[in-house]
């Protein structure tokens, strides 16, 4: 940190003739007015020196050696900020940063594959929380607003831009050895215009979130249109800035020249190797635009700070300046520090905090911090019931975490909650409701970090308890009659909750089986046979603590009651004839014949019923008594084919009488088997 | 006096029978309807020599022997053959044999008479037969079996009840049914056929005439 050579100057000269040239419309302002200055790194040499391009507003920085709280004042003059950075990576061209050490190595055209990966890091860690402190929503003036007013973003934590890095092709007009500042906002306008690059996005209340970081190629000198060079003495490592486009939107962009071997930029940049110099410059530009994000933009027609700048100290510029590090006598503040993001390490630069400015100025510039989580957990539980967890994480910094958690356990089978994003409303502290269940007996451990970003996880040791199957329930014998449907019920408790399988026995109990697809407690078996008769039926319950088994319980199928013979004499007449008596037999015979005076033919067998035979005589040529249809025992005969409507058949009856003393009797005529 | 006296006894006679055979031959109720058939039975399919019987059945089809009808049969004809001896089972209402007249009646559940025979070439004799129809839902039934001496039957087709004929007694036209590859049944007509009890009261007006006509009469 103390060896530092680079710092950024604010630059308030006009960026006028540019936007003259191009002819944009400078709202509410006349074309002689003058933006704001351009913030910019200076390479350094050996000069102590601020490299100022001869702004007036250059000043000492507050963290000096002899700071007093008045000399480092931000305050809000009422622009935008950047609510959720959507970082548009852009390559001027084939082949940009050229550097020996690009983190993720070089693309086909020598570009360098961790520059988009940089931005979607930088966009995602603690890296933009530590910007909280500069949200515009609700700031007046007591707080540090210029203006009095209040303003209406927070600053959020963004993306990188799909499909970054865009490859752009500078048109002819916009091309050559050396460019300016207009030339930069002519071609983005025509590469968006042109679909090359994507729309510019806003937030939900209009402002605009993306930004343009144009990388340039070796070997190109970028003139940022106040004659101050790239990466050359006086000049400048990169700048960020604004231009209105046609639909009146601020749109920021910024610019990264190479810092390839030979550039400049390589040497004098930063202290670190190249990589790390290029990372820790573009951090500087992203956290500026986002808290000064009309930069760019005139503001009045004098040159007074104001509106549309966002968060601006007058003698320090943004909030990259005071803390660039540098290498001066007496000036150690500021400098870099890491930004672990996955498996990769960035270099960013400190930035300046108000809070920790007023706090101790001499602890002004403060670095991304490392989330640290706190998890509180119930101290135990049971396996498969939900509890609550509460995830506090702590930036350290003082800022709100606002990065994406994870939740990891020993029990493979538990429950976690989704990964989760931090809000601003959580404030650093979200509780997960009834998300977490864990299953595996005995001490779980449950953690939570973040997902990308390196970070303290949160722990905590669950003790899940359980108990092994106990039977509340057996199963009851049961009788059915077949065809019909056998339930049995078991029940037991355990824990965790035991499953269960039914078995049976087809051999009275001496050994079961398990029957697929009865994992319930309630065992139904439909459409019974009587060949299930006698089976023997249990559960079987078992958690990862034992198993218990209920008592068996015995099936019994009974045949279905017999289906009656209809009594069919009210559609059926009956004549009977006389008795003859056979000489032989000694038998009276008799013929009944039976007519269908129906429409439907009978179902037969039709059966003749002989009720209240008189006592001394006997149906000889009975086919046996009616056990079914009531009432029952009386003698009948039998028939077989049915009449059909208006058809007769007939049947002989046999009768015995010793007495010879004359009987009675009445008829019923049975369709059906079950007489 | 005495002479007119006994005139007076006389004609009183002779007006109670008028009175009586009036009542027998004149009232409507006086005879039943009932059938005449010329029956006729081949009997040359049974062994010659004696042994065969012939049994008259007539049962009462509401097994009280309400006795409302009788069969008649006259004009016994055996084809060559000649008569034997009644069956000593005969039993119920039956009167006479068949060198004359057998009568069966109703009186009983079973009403039966049979007669031995050596067998000619046939059976043949009137029948007249009322047809009252008895109350309840089963007729009188009369019918006719024959046995050949090893007590078979002569009908070879219904062994079940051995009927070469049967009549059931369910309308003014009986059902009659016989086997007719054995028996031959014309009908002379309809005749009103005395019914028992009338019989009775026509005896009794012969009987009074009798009586009026023997006894002398005197004038004076």
């Amino acid at each position: 940190m103390t060896t530092m050579k680079n710092r950024s100057s604010v630059v308030a000269v006009a960026g006028v003739c540019a936007l003259l040239l191009l002819g944009w419309p400078m709202r509410g302002y006349s074309q002689t007015q003058k933006p704001n200055g351009r913030v910019r790194f200076i390479p350094k040499t050996t000069s102590t020196s601020q490299a100022s391009s001869g702004s007036s507003t250059s000043a000492p920085f507050c963290v000096d050696a002899n700071i007093t709280l008045s000399t480092c004042l931000f305050n809000y003059y009422g622009g935008p900020v950047i609510s959720n950075i959507d970082a548009v990576v852009v390559y001027w061209g084939t082949s940009v940063s050229n550097v020996v050490d690009c983190g993720g190595g070089l693309d086909s055209h020598g570009n360098c594959i961790g520059i988009s990966q940089f931005h979607s890091a930088v966009g995602n860690s603690t890296f933009i929380d530590m910007l909280g402190e500069y949200n515009t929503a609700g700031v007046d003036a007591s707080a540090g607003s210029k203006l009095g007013l209040p303003g209406n973003q927070n600053i959020g934590r963004g993306t990188l831009h799909p499909g970054s890095p865009f490859i752009i092709t500078p048109s002819a007009s916009n091309s050559g050895p050396k460019i300016n500042d207009a030339n930069i906002q002519s071609e983005l306008q025509s590469q968006i215009a042109a679909g090359h690059l994507p729309a510019v996005a806003t937030d939900g209340i209009g402002n605009v979130n993306t930004i343009y970081v144009v990388y340039f190629p070796p070997g190109l000198i970028i003139d940022d249109g106040t004659g101050s060079l790239s990466c050359t003495a006086g000049g400048f490592c990169a700048y960020h800035s604004t231009y209105f486009n046609l639909s009146g939107l601020a749109v920021p962009y910024g610019v990264v020249p190479d810092f390839g071997p030979g550039s400049g930029c390589d040497t004098g940049c930063g202290s670190g190797t190249q990589w790390q110099n290029i990372t820790s410059t573009v951090s500087h530009e992203l956290a500026e635009s986002i808290t000064d994000a009309a930069v760019g933009l005139p503001s009045t027609s004098t040159l007074v700070f104001d509106y549309p700048l966002t968060w601006y100290d007058v003698n320090n510029g943004e909030i990259g300046d005071p803390c660039a590090p540098f290498s001066a006598a007496g000036m150690t503040f500021g400098g870099t520090d890491s930004l672990q993001f996955g498996a990769t390490t960035f270099v960013v630069q400190q930035l300046f905090s108000q809070k920790a400015y007023k706090a101790n100025p001499t602890a002004a510039c403060v670095s991304p911090g490392t989330p640290t989580f706190t998890l509180t957990a119930p101290a135990n539980s049971t396996p498969g019931s939900p509890f609550d967890v509460t995830v506090t994480a702590n930036n350290g910094d003082g800022s709100t975490y606002l990065g994406t958690v994870q939740f990891t356990s020993s029990d493979g089978s538990a429950r976690l909650p989704a990964d989760y994003t931090f809000a601003a409303t959580d404030a650093g502290a979200h509780t997960f409701s009834g998300a977490v269940t864990l299953n595996m007996i005995g001490t779980d451990n449950l953690s939570v970090a973040d997902v990308f970003q390196a970070s303290n996880a949160g722990s905590a040791a669950i003790n899940v308890l359980g108990s092994a199957p106990l039977v509340t329930a057996n199963p009851s014998d049961t009788t059915v009659i077949a065809g019909s449907t056998a339930t049995f019920t078991a029940a037991a408790t355990g824990t965790p909750a035991p499953t269960v399988q039914w078995q049976v026995s087809t051999n009275g109990g001496t050994t079961f089986t398990d029957i697929a697809g009865q994992t319930s407690t309630t065992l139904s078996l439909s459409s019974v046979v009587l060949g299930q008769n006698g089976q023997k039926f249990r559960a079987v319950f078992t958690n990862s603590l034992g198993t218990a088994t209920t008592t068996a319980a015995t099936l019994t199928v009974n045949s279905p009651p017999p289906t009656c013979a209809t009594d069919v004499s009210g559609t059926v007449t009956v004549k009977r004839s006389g008795y003859s008596y056979n000489f032989i037999t000694k038998r009276f015979v008799q013929t009944i014949t039976l007519k269908n005076n129906s429409a439907s033919p009978i179902a037969g067998p039709i059966s003749l019923a002989i009720d209240g035979l008189t006592a001394n005589a006997t149906l000889f040529n009975s086919a046996g008594t009616t056990t079914c249809a009531v009432p029952l025992g009386s003698p009948y005969v039998s028939t077989t084919g049915p009449p059909a409507p208006g058809s007769s058949t007939s049947v002989v009856l046999q009768f015995t009488d010793p007495t010879r003393t004359g009987f009675n009797y009445s008829t019923r005529v049975l369709a059906g088997a079950q007489p | 006096m005495k002479g007119k006296m006994i005139n007076m006894k006389n004609s009183l006679l002779l007006i109670v029978a008028a009175a009586v055979l009036l009542f027998t031959f004149g009232a409507p109720t006086s005879f039943a309807t009932g059938i005449s058939l010329n029956v006729s039975i081949d009997t040359s399919g049974l062994p010659t020599g004696p042994g065969s019987e012939i049994i008259f059945i007539f049962t009462d089809g509401s097994g009280l022997g309400d006795a409302n009808n009788t069969a008649t049969l006259t004009n016994f004809a055996l084809g060559g053959g000649s008569l034997g001896s009644l069956d000593p089972s005969n039993s119920g209402g039956i009167s006479g044999d068949m060198s004359s007249t057998v009568s069966l009646t109703d009186s009983s559940l079973l009403n039966l008479f049979g007669e031995t025979f050596s067998a000619g070439t046939s059976v043949s004799f009137l029948l007249n037969l009322t047809t009252n129809v008895d109350a309840g839902s089963t007729p009188d039934r009369f019918s006719i079996e024959i046995l050949d001496p090893s007590v078979n039957f002569l009908s070879p087709s219904d062994l079940l009840t051995g009927n070469l004929l049967a009549i059931d007694l369910d309308s003014a036209s009986p059902s009659t049914s016989y086997q007719s590859s054995l028996v031959t049944v014309s009908s002379p007509g309809p005749v009103n056929t005395p019914e028992p009890a009338t019989i009775f009261l026509l005896a009794a007006g012969l009987a009074a005439i009798a009586l009026s006509t023997k006894r002398p009469t005197t004038l004076s």
